[in-house]
């Protein structure tokens, strides 16, 4: 008896801790949802992505507290009353504070609030926005589906939750809410979706829609475990808008209903895409019969970079070469002649999977489109009985720029719809989503990179049974330990991205074309994490398998190693200490190094990737070769004559412009941070600056700030006012400090050392704070010359030229004699570690 | 006395010429000293080993008594038994602060048993400038005075420059200061006279300046003896030191913040604002309102309550701080506090002019030293009390139970 008391009392109190610690990390997200909706230019792909993460993850705390909640007698519900807080839900929801003192007024709690049919909470937001409503009919909705899901044990299920918060502008949605789809009722959450055409079709592009046919095919096929995911992406995401139909409730059984469904799902896109089918069709369709190659040192013939040895595929009848991993997007060309098989690629690149699909039998064609995930695919086919398809499918996804139906069928995977790069990374999540069921069959022709990037679930038993998705969490565990419930919850991130993936997109689609063609081009580069901008998860790089050698320097942050991650690669290990206190920082800095993915730029090192996982914290980098501008002016005392400054400057400029493009502060521009490789210039560490945050630790000396020798010349002078003992971290960075800072470089260049030399720090920050400048008198050098570096250097921000700019003034000097344009020699670094 | 056992040379000093009154020699003598931050010094034997004799000769030109003197006599001897100085040869006692740009530790050297302070300055640098490092640093090996801290050698490894010095039990002013909560007026006549005499030496035998006095760099021991330590003898060191650190106080001239030209004017400076910190517990920049001074003094004079804590001053931004150093009027001595000769003493140093700044002799002859000189002041007991330490037994540096 007092056992059991005990057991409930500590259970209550267990719950009731739960629940502080979600409301806590509630906290956490709806600020930065919040930060994201106001501060970050909703429009970028990246901060969508990131505010439907963060939506989804939301959903989840929330429904977790009610959950917890419910299980409780009253006693405890109504001391835990005000959690979840509706205010703070509706707040997530994104609805207008009028709003939300509307709803509070008539409804006392989230519960409450649960049990409101749409067109009851029409009725609470008769003045707000059409925009708001859809917000919470769908935000609702989603909290409604995840609880539910929790409540069957199925937390780790992969759905869509998130209801796209942010503030768009047109777009008129087909689906105002046409009739409160139940939504009181779970079920109908399927039923609901295809009636409201998802936000998400609104914005997404149409690399989605295709997606999203994409999936649910693939699950078809292959019987695998998506259906919980796939009923979310339906709803969610998915089904074309404006499509009548309704699909089969959603039933553990889904798998039985499929085929139809995916088809029918085509059948939609089909028609509303001015492009689509017409061209899929071509008369070529033979597919390789690609063997494992081991003794080949050779190129691939898809993407013409070299192959490692044992790394290829060869195609027996044809003798095609190709890398294992752009097997999936060789198109079936097998007997082509090469030319011919350049031409195809085109077609095929601009048909999509949709001609391959049209091919194919309209059943296998659901195959097809699923086989986006390439390997996978060649699984579903075979499993469908048409062994040959395996290699051919994967191609699609590449591909699928095309017309909506098209893409629908073929690029499940590519994620995102403008990142150039999507396909590739997409295929991992694919793989993810199928994987439990074909691992096996899978696993000869997983591409190396799958492996790295992504960890599946070690929950989801590898069953096939029709409701795989009720496997993946044990029913039995209404309430897993908090531990339990972060891991499955990141697990469900992932599985939110597998499903976001699968979203469905109205949007038809040039742009994804070109998205395309870049993914094409780059194509060794695509396989990276990098270039999917879904989430920053998927280019985190495993610690393990990255191999350090010798430490190659020491910075403020870490100590940076030479590495390999599939080629030599640099990897900067961050000091981090106390990381517990730093959650919030370390968002921040994943954040920020989510953005480092955008950088592709000849004079800016090649982010590759990152360990996220504290306390391993490492950024990888490829390996600059060559030496640091500081060791060549500061060490090896090189005298750089006013041609090669003008040069190096010229690049510097060129990258930093870029940067900026991009909306990229570098923060930390020092010829420390600047490569010469070649006579190419090569510009690192961008944006790391803020890292120092997480690492501060390791020279933090109570009432004093550290100051790197030579640092402080880099700083303009309102940065140089805002430094304090303490917390001098947040300095007010902007892309006119960068300016400075290269003012500062240019000097070194021109000079051969710091300017302020040899006086004390106190000294250099009076004197800047002052808008004292280094003098300028002895310095043998035109006025032109000198002029770039005092408009640099300018006390006032706004005074300071931009990168462009500078260029074209640098451009404008006069040479003395003709100055060739440096040559850029090929730059193994970058394209060896892109080989693999 | 009974350290005079340790001269195994059985050395004598002639009696040297000696200023007015010797500053201070508390009933023990011996060279145990303790650096608590981070300075380089004395010694003149070290390794260039040049003849006791010619050390002994040097020591007789440089005004000190006789207790000074047989203590340096004691220093050098122990040096000698030194030798080459490497990492192996310590054993680590524990830490005694953050000095500038690295760490001190307290060691003992095995063989010895000599208790020292080795201060560990992070450097990676080329071969090259080590030794012209280590090489700047054998000036330190000449620099053998009362008042200047002892300095047993440095040496490199691991990427550490070490930097080994006698052991001063009393550790730093700054650290008095934070214990004692302030340190009376006559406490600090006689450091500023050893101070100004530690400036003097420099100067006038070595022809350099400190550049970095403040009350971190001015150590104490249980016998009594002040001596100064950290000033800037190598230039490359300087140049090659990882990081510096700039904190919410800055000792430094408004000459200097504005990279003018600049010379021991601005340890004068330096010195100046730091006798008003010691004076008042604070550091006095910005000038602490008259709210803030009365809770100091609670209306009495002369009346040093330990651990008080100083109201700090609004945080300000580092540039702010330094900006009110070079315009606005220098900070000064509250009045009705200390005596008038301190409050001149301290107005001399703290003009902005470096022109208008007193000099070094003109401050060695100034009457409130003068005063402190005459005084005698028992620096010992004091340093003792302060920071509860067993009177210094002589040559207790051998001992490994100090502190």
């Amino acid at each position: 008896m007092d056992a059991e008391n005990e057991y409930e009392i500590k259970r209550a109190r267990d719950a009731i801790q739960m629940i502080e610690t979600i409301q806590s990390m509630i906290d956490v997200s709806a600020d930065r949802l919040e930060g994201l909706r106001t501060q970050c230019s909703t429009s970028a792909e990246l901060t969508q992505q990131e505010i439907r993460t963060l939506e989804g993850k939301l959903v989840k705390h929330f429904s977790r507290q009610l959950v917890f909640k419910a299980q409780f007698g009253e006693e405890l519900q109504r001391e835990l009353g005000d959690v979840p807080c509706l205010a703070q839900w509706l707040r997530v929801v994104g609805l207008s504070p009028e709003a939300i003192e509307a709803i509070c007024s008539r409804v006392a709690t989230l519960e409450a609030l649960r049990e409101r049919s749409d067109h009851e909470l029409r009725a609470l937001l008769v003045a707000a926005r059409d925009e708001e409503l859809r917000r919470l009919c769908r935000a609702m909705q989603r909290l409604r589906t995840y609880t539910e899901a929790l409540a069957r044990g199925e937390g780790a299920a992969e759905l869509p939750l998130y209801w796209d918060s942010w503030e768009r502008h047109a777009r008129s949605s087909p689906r105002p809410r046409k009739g409160g789809k139940s939504p009181t009722t779970p079920v109908s959450k399927r039923k609901q979706n295809s009636h409201l055409p998802a936000p998400a079709a609104l914005t997404k592009s149409r690399s989605h829609e295709s997606q999203l046919s994409v999936r649910p095919d693939a699950s078809d096929l292959s019987d695998n475990s998506q259906s919980s995911a796939r009923d979310g992406m339906e709803g969610a995401e998915g089904s074309p808008p404006a499509s009548p139909r309704d699909e089969p409730e959603g039933t553990p059984q889904r798998s039985a209903h499929h085929p139809p469904a995916v088809y029918n799902n085509v059948g939609y896109g089909a028609p509303r895409s001015p492009r689509t089918p017409v061209g899929r069709c071509m008369a070529h369709d033979i597919a390789h019969r690609f063997t494992k190659s081991f003794n080949m040192i050779a190129t691939c013939d898809y993407c013409d970079k070299q192959m490692l040895f044992g790394s290829g595929l060869k195609c027996k009848e044809c003798k095609f070469k190709c890398h294992r991993d752009c097997e999936s997007k060789v198109p079936p060309s097998c007997g082509l002649p090469p030319g011919f098989v350049v031409a195809f690629k085109e077609k095929f690149h601009k048909d999509a999977a949709g001609g391959y699909y049209l091919c194919a039998s309209p059943g296998a064609g659901g195959a097809a489109g699923a086989g986006a995930a390439g390997r996978s695919a060649g699984f579903l086919s075979s499993l469908t009985g048409r062994p040959r398809r395996r290699r051919q499918p994967p191609q699609p996804h590449h591909y699928s720029g095309g017309p909506d139906s098209s893409s629908n069928t073929s690029s499940c995977n590519s994620s995102t719809p403008s990142s150039p790069a999507l396909a590739a990374p997409a295929t991992p999540l694919q793989h993810h989503a199928h994987q439990p069921a074909h691992q096996p069959t899978h696993q000869p022709h997983q591409p190396l990179h799958n492996k790295q990037q992504f960890h599946f679930p070690e929950v989801k038993p590898p069953v096939s049974s029709p409701n795989h998705n009720s496997a993946v969490q044990s029913p039995a565990r209404p309430s897993p330990n908090h531990k339990e419930d972060l891991t499955s919850s990141i697990k469900n991130e992932r599985c939110c991205l597998v499903s976001l993936s699968g979203s469905g997109s109205t949007d038809s689609g040039g742009a994804r074309g070109d998205s395309l063609d870049l993914a094409a081009h780059d194509a060794p580069d695509a396989r990276w994490p990098r270039q999917n901008s879904l989430s920053m998860k998927e280019w985190d790089i495993p610690y393990d398998e990255l191999k350090l050698f010798e430490m190659i320097g020491t910075g403020r942050f870490g100590t940076v190693y030479r590495g390999s991650w599939h080629g030599a690669v640099a990897v900067k290990l961050l000091h981090v200490h106390s990381l517990t206190d730093h959650c919030l920082q370390l968002d921040t800095f994943k954040h920020e190094v989510a953005t480092f993915r955008k950088t592709r730029h000849e004079n800016l090192v090649l982010f590759m990737g990152a360990c996220m996982k504290p306390p391993r914290l490492a950024i990888v980098t490829s390996l600059c070769k060559g030496m640091t501008l500081y060791t060549h002016i500061h060490l090896r005392k090189d005298k750089f004559t006013a041609n090669k400054s003008v040069i190096v400057a010229q690049q510097i400029s060129q990258g930093m412009g870029y940067l900026h493009a991009r909306g990229i502060i570098h923060k930390d521009l020092k010829t420390k941070n600047i490569f010469l490789e070649n006579g190419k210039v090569v510009i690192t560490d961008f944006g790391l600056f803020s890292v120092t945050k997480l690492c501060f630790g390791t020279n933090a000396r109570g009432d004093s700030l550290g100051i790197p020798p030579g640092w402080l010349c880099y700083l303009a002078p309102e940065l140089v006012r805002a430094l304090r003992p303490h917390a001098s971290l947040h300095l007010p960075f902007s892309k006119d400090t960068d300016v400075y800072a290269f003012g500062t470089v240019w000097y070194e260049l021109l000079c051969g050392e710091y300017p302020f030399k040899g006086q004390p720090p106190e000294a250099i920050i009076w004197q800047v704070g002052k808008g004292v400048k280094q003098s300028l008198a002895n310095m043998q050098a035109s006025r032109d010359i000198k002029d770039i570096l005092m408009l640099c250097w300018s006390y006032r921000a706004n005074e300071r030229p931009d990168f462009p700019h500078l260029l074209s003034t640098l451009e404008k000097l006069p040479r003395k004699r003709l100055a060739r344009s440096p040559s850029h020699p090929v730059h193994l670094s970058r394209s060896a570690d892109s080989v693999f | 006395m009974s350290k005079m056992s340790k001269n195994k040379l059985n050395l004598t000093l002639p009696p040297g010429s000696i200023d007015t009154a010797p500053a201070v020699s508390p009933s023990n003598m011996t060279p145990q000293l303790k650096s608590a931050t981070a300075s380089e010094r004395q010694g003149l034997a070290g390794k260039s080993k040049t003849s006791i004799e010619a050390l002994t000769e040097r020591l007789e030109q440089i005004e000190m008594d006789d207790t000074q003197r047989r203590r340096i006599e004691v220093f050098l001897c122990q040096k000698e038994k030194i030798g080459e100085l490497s990492d192996d040869d310590f054993e680590k006692l524990g830490e005694l602060g953050q000095g500038n740009g690295g760490v001190v530790m307290k060691v003992r050297h095995k063989s010895t048993g000599l208790i020292m302070a080795r201060k560990l300055i992070h450097l990676e640098v080329k071969p090259a400038i080590k030794k012209q490092i280590i090489r700047e640093l054998k000036v330190l090996h000449e620099c053998n005075f009362a008042h200047i801290v002892g300095f047993y050698g440095a040496f490199y490894s691991d990427g550490e420059i070490s930097i080994c010095m006698e052991y001063m039990d009393g550790g730093s002013l700054d650290l008095i200061l934070k214990k004692a909560g302030r340190i009376p007026e006559s406490i600090l006549g006689t450091i500023t006279s050893a101070v100004l005499k530690g400036l003097s030496y420099l100067r006038d035998k070595h022809a350099i300046m400190h550049r970095d006095v403040k009350p971190s760099n001015i150590l104490v021991n249980s016998n009594g003896e002040i001596k100064i330590c950290d000033f800037g003898v190598s230039g490359q060191l300087i140049d090659s030191m990882a990081n510096s650190f700039v904190g919410t106080r800055s000792y430094m001239s408004p000459e200097r913040l504005q990279g003018t030209h600049y010379s021991v004017q601005s340890d004068i400076w330096s010195l100046g604002l730091s006798l008003v910190e010691m004076a008042i517990g604070m550091y006095p920049i910005p000038p602490p309102d008259a709210k803030t001074l009365a809770a100091i003094f609670g209306g009495q004079n002369e009346d040093h309550s330990p651990g008080q804590a100083p109201n700090s001053p609004r945080p300000m931004a580092i540039f702010e701080l330094l900006d009110y150093i070079v315009n606005e009027p220098p900070p000064k001595l509250p009045s009705g506090i200390f005596s008038d000769e301190f409050k001149d003493f301290v107005d001399r140093c703290l003009k902005k002019n470096p022109d208008e700044r007193a000099d070094l002799k003109t401050l060695m002859n100034h009457e409130w030293i003068r005063k402190a000189e005459a005084e005698k002041v028992d620096i010992a007991g004091w340093v003792c009390k302060t920071m509860d330490l067993m009177p210094a037994t002589p040559n207790s540096n051998v001992s490994p139970f100090s502190s």
